[in-house]
């Protein structure tokens, strides 16, 4: 089975000269279709770097990112950008929802930047995966009109709006409640289920458990795949 | 993205914050609105003395007899003063580029309506006095004045519309006698000036009664002309119509010359439309120039306030832009959403400032009795300078925020 992403040699040096930081050092992975992985490590270590490096929100210091057997560490922003709108989808711990919009224009505004779908199609979408998500009576609603874990159906809704083959999550459950935190939990198993990549980052050791596997880091080394 | 989606986001962003917003565009606001006032207001001012200016017809020299200043100290001894025939056959046939002269005495007598008591004065005046108004041709029933009416001293008049109507109410004055003075004179006319063309002096046409100078001279001779304590002057003006435009400030130069020698005490003033047109237009280049400043100083502060805010904003949405890149936004994508919003605010401030800016001036018309003129144009620049002023002040803010690395707009708290 060909990986989705492949890390090859990835480090990242932050600064320059004697104040310079090493995050990453010379990181090797591989990701797979149908795959929850989770990502450990203590502050510091590393993680966010490289989740940062895998949404293609920052570029590697050295090695190659190899996406669906595409190497796109040289390509430019704009390029990026699109291939993060149609590849990647984003949950955070904080949902990041947009205030100031209903939760079905949440859900469309990845879809306007990827400009794939008419009008009709990115209602018809985002619609969808609200409804499969539990919110079909919310849709025009406004983030905080909802709750915590409603707030968090609605980014992972909006995740998967460009249907996108890889999901990260950063501590999605870090401001959830445990029942909640394990309904979200559940949904990434049937997303997985379904042949999506997800790939988490945590704190919470319990996880180890549920995930796939887990990555640990510490001090920019990859110490446990 | 589209635009017409960026514009969406933009201005739900703004919505979300109304106060906010309308704080931010109130420069803009009042900086067209001033200029749209001060304008409208300028340019009614313009056109008023345009008007006036084009009615008294730019290629006209008007002479005036001017009263001695020390009259009473000559009272009962009797004093020429002002134009004379001399002055009229010089002009009429010596000066160059002459095309015509009209000459105009004010009788001093009149005739008072019977409704409301008022004076309508008799004026003689040339034949081709018609020739020296706006209209240019006789309007009105019956006929004007011919040479031959001033040459046989024809006891004629013309009389203006309103000073019929005053006289006779809705009779039809056409051929019926007046009495002056205990001549009598056969209305052949009714004269109809639609451009309220005024003498010197502010007379409207319509309000006067005509005859022709040979008549007035014949009948009364000299010495009826004499308004009070035997002053006595041939003509009260002299119109000389310039054959070209061009020919007027040389023309006007010789009269003076011609007056200086000839009126060295000064009882003869000249006046040229023309020079008080280019002195106007002058006035109003330099008032043009001050509003402008002004306008571009208000304008710029409003500026300073939409980037100031636009600053701000970005500031505070640091993690919305963070978002949106994660969601697939490119740098442009950014730079169009904020550029738009400073577009969104200073344009909507600008037409809100117009439509003060005409409130103002249809105040100012209304209650100031000022006139004031609309200008289309001033209004499109208006406009088109708002969204100037919102792309010039709000693109280093958007290229701010379009610059942000997505990774620290995340991270802001």
């Amino acid at each position: 089975m060909s990986a989705v992403i492949n890390l090859k040699d990835i480090s990242k040096t932050y600064g320059h000269g004697d104040t310079s930081v090493q995050a990453l050092k010379k990181t090797n992975l591989s990701f797979f279709n149908q795959e929850f992985v989770g990502i450990m490590g203590k502050s510091g270590s590393g993680k966010s770097t490289l989740l940062n490096i895998l949404g293609m929100l920052d570029h590697p210091s050295t090695g190659e990112y190899i996406l669906d057997n595409q190497n796109i560490s040289d390509h430019c922003d704009d390029k990026i950008s699109y291939i993060r709108s149609v590849s990647i989808g984003f949950i955070f711990q904080s949902f990041n929802l947009f205030a100031r919009q209903t939760i079905l224009e949440n859900v469309i505004t990845p879809m306007r930047y990827a400009g794939t779908k008419s009008k009709k199609e990115m209602v018809e979408t985002a619609t969808g995966l609200l409804d499969k998500l539990g919110l079909a009576d919310r849709l025009k609603h406004r983030p905080s009109e909802l709750s915590g874990g409603q707030c968090q159906r609605v980014a992972i809704a909006r995740s998967l709006a460009n249907n996108p083959p890889v999901l990260l999550a950063d501590e999605p459950t870090g401001n959830l409640d445990e029942k909640t935190g394990n309904e979200v939990i559940d949904i990434f198993h049937e997303l997985k289920a379904k042949g999506q990549l997800i790939i988490m980052v945590t704190h919470n050791p319990e996880y180890e458990n549920v995930v796939d596997r887990m990555i640990h880091l510490s001090d920019g080394h990859v110490v446990k795949k | 993205m589209k635009v017409h989606e960026i514009v969406i986001i933009s201005f739900e962003s703004l919505w979300s914050h109304p106060f906010r917003a309308i704080l931010a565009g109130l420069g803009v606001v009042f900086g067209v609105g001033a200029v749209i006032a001060m304008l409208s207001i300028s340019e009614g001012a313009k056109q008023a003395s345009l008007q006036q200016i084009e009615v008294l017809g730019v290629n006209k020299i008007l002479l005036k007899s001017e009263k001695p200043d020390d009259i009473s100290t000559q009272a009962y001894s009797s004093i020429e003063f002002g134009l004379t025939k001399d002055d009229f056959k010089h002009f009429d046939t010596v000066l160059e580029n002459v095309d015509g002269v009209l000459p105009i005495r004010n009788t001093h007598l009149a005739l008072e309506s019977k409704r409301d008591k008022e004076k309508i004065h008799l004026f003689a005046c040339g034949v081709d006095l018609m020739n020296f108004t706006k209209s240019n041709i006789f309007q009105g029933q019956g006929r004007f004045f011919v040479e031959m009416d001033n040459r046989q001293k024809s006891p004629v008049c013309v009389i203006g519309k309103n000073a019929a109507r005053k006289l006779y109410d809705f009779e039809n004055p056409l051929g019926k006698k007046i009495f002056l003075k205990g001549n009598s004179f056969e209305i052949i006319g009714i004269l109809e000036n639609p451009y309220s063309y005024s003498l010197s002096g502010g007379y409207d046409l319509n309000n006067l009664i005509f005859t022709t100078i040979g008549t007035a001279q014949a009948i009364w001779r000299d010495s009826i002309f004499n308004g009070s304590n035997f002053i006595e002057t041939d003509y009260d003006f002299l119109y000389i119509r310039v054959e070209n435009e061009d020919n007027i400030v040389n023309t006007s130069n010789r009269i003076r010359k011609y007056l200086k020698d000839t009126h060295p005490d000064g009882d003869v003033s000249i006046e040229v439309p023309f020079e008080l047109l280019k002195q106007r237009q002058a006035t109003q280049k330099i008032f043009s120039i001050v509003m402008a400043s002004i306008a571009s100083i208000s304008l710029l502060v409003g500026g300073i306030g939409i980037m100031n805010i636009m600053l701000a904003n970005i500031y505070e949405r640091m993690r919305e832009i963070g978002t949106r890149r994660a969601l697939g936004a490119t740098r442009s994508n950014i730079l169009i959403q904020f550029l738009s919003e400073s577009v969104l605010l200073t344009s909507s401030g600008g037409i809100i400032g117009i439509l003060l800016g005409v409130a103002l001036a249809k105040l100012v018309e209304l209650y100031g009795g000022m006139p004031t003129v609309i200008s289309w144009m001033a209004v499109l620049i208006s406009l088109f300078v708002s969204v100037f002023i919102g792309i010039v002040f709000g693109t280093f803010p958007a290229w701010k925020a379009a610059k942000l690395h997505p990774i620290e707009a995340l991270r802001h708290e």
